[in-house]
């Protein structure tokens, strides 16, 4: 990642610095700016979904999904403690469903108890499996194509939903090839 | 649709009543969850905002269209038209500036057809994967990204060609 930003903001501002040198300050406060308005909004959505997912937690619904979901962590994780367990099924079923005010929280500490354990192959499973998007329902895709008058905006779910398990599979498999 | 959104507030409901009937203080709980938000935040924000300084840079001097330019017809070969490039090589990098590209492509070629498809099969199948990655890996002391980036980057690359085949028959 070092090496990434650096060439990408190395090229990105000697560019502007030929064209338009005023740009690369207020490109960079921009950037700034719209972390700051995304990290306003991420509380908002944070605080509601952390709340809920609090409230089952304490009622032991996390558990219950944790104890349904419970093959397929084994089966992509291997062996992990109930906790870490608990918080990977959270984010598996809430990525799923496109609720990423769960799944997001609940993958950082799946991220942070990994980490802990120097499971690196568990830590970019769980990446893999989030960059690669399993989700059921593109609402956002849906909604937008319906603005635009779509005659039936819902008709990419399928096609949709095929390429999404191609990225993952492939992401599983070449994280597998590569891991040995 | 109408049936998706309800979904959402069924289960809040849901959650809200079973917490009662087992006997735990809904109040309490949802306060404590709430307020995890914040920290929660401010670990992920130092991360963030260097993406997102980067995703502009990357976007404001013209570098993102240049490589679409020179990906082009490498992009053309594998079938995959030259109106998506845009949105497959800035899709990774920023939702905004992807969300952007897909309305302009419903704006000039109408929401139907094979290209304003294929581009939402494309959009809605794939992720910012560098997001994803500095939010996941916030909390994690030694960051070693360029595998698991590479691996997702590939792999979104694979079905987005397979995307662009089964909108013609699909």
């Amino acid at each position: 990642m070092n090496l990434i930003f650096t060439l990408i903001f190395v090229i990105s501002a000697a560019v502007m610095a030929f064209i338009n040198p005023e740009s690369v300050l207020s490109s960079l406060t921009n950037g700034g700016r719209k972390a700051v308005e995304l990290s306003l909004a991420l509380t908002a959505v944070y605080s509601v979904w952390s709340g809920i997912s609090a409230v089952a937690e304490k009622a032991g619904i996390n558990s219950k999904i944790s104890a349904f979901l419970s093959p397929v962590v084994n089966f992509l994780f291997g062996k992990q403690d109930e906790e870490t367990k608990k918080q990977l099924s959270l984010n598996l079923s809430a990525n799923l469903m496109g609720l990423g005010g769960i799944a997001t929280p609940a993958g950082i500490k799946s991220a942070e108890l990994l980490s802990a354990k120097k499971d690196e192959r568990g830590l970019n499973t769980l990446f893999i499996l989030a960059s690669t998007s399993i989700q059921l329902l593109p609402s956002t895709v849906i909604s937008l194509r319906s603005q635009f008058g779509s005659v039936s905006p819902s008709d990419i779910f399928l096609p949709t939903l095929l390429s999404t398990s191609i990225s993952t599979l492939s992401g599983l498999l070449l994280l597998h090839i590569f891991s040995k | 649709m109408k049936i998706f959104s309800v979904i959402i507030p069924l289960i809040l409901i849901f959650i809200v009543i079973y917490s009662a009937i087992k006997k735990i203080k809904p109040y309490d709980a949802f306060a404590e969850g709430a307020g995890s938000a914040i920290p929660l935040v401010f670990s992920i924000f130092p991360y963030l905002a260097t993406i997102l300084m980067m995703t502009e840079l990357f976007e404001k001097s013209g570098l993102s269209a240049k490589l679409v330019e020179l990906m082009t017809p490498v992009t053309n070969f594998l079938g995959i038209p030259s109106e998506i490039t845009p949105l497959i090589l800035l899709k990774p990098f920023s939702g905004s500036g992807s969300l952007a590209v897909l309305s302009e492509i419903y704006s000039s070629y109408g929401a139907d057809g094979y290209i304003p498809r294929c581009a939402s099969v494309i959009f809605g199948s794939s992720e910012t994967i560098f997001y994803v990655s500095a939010v996941y890996f916030a909390k994690v002391k030694e960051k070693r990204l360029i595998k698991p980036i590479i691996i997702s980057l590939v792999s979104t690359f694979i079905s987005t060609i397979f995307a662009c085949a089964v909108c013609r028959v699909m």
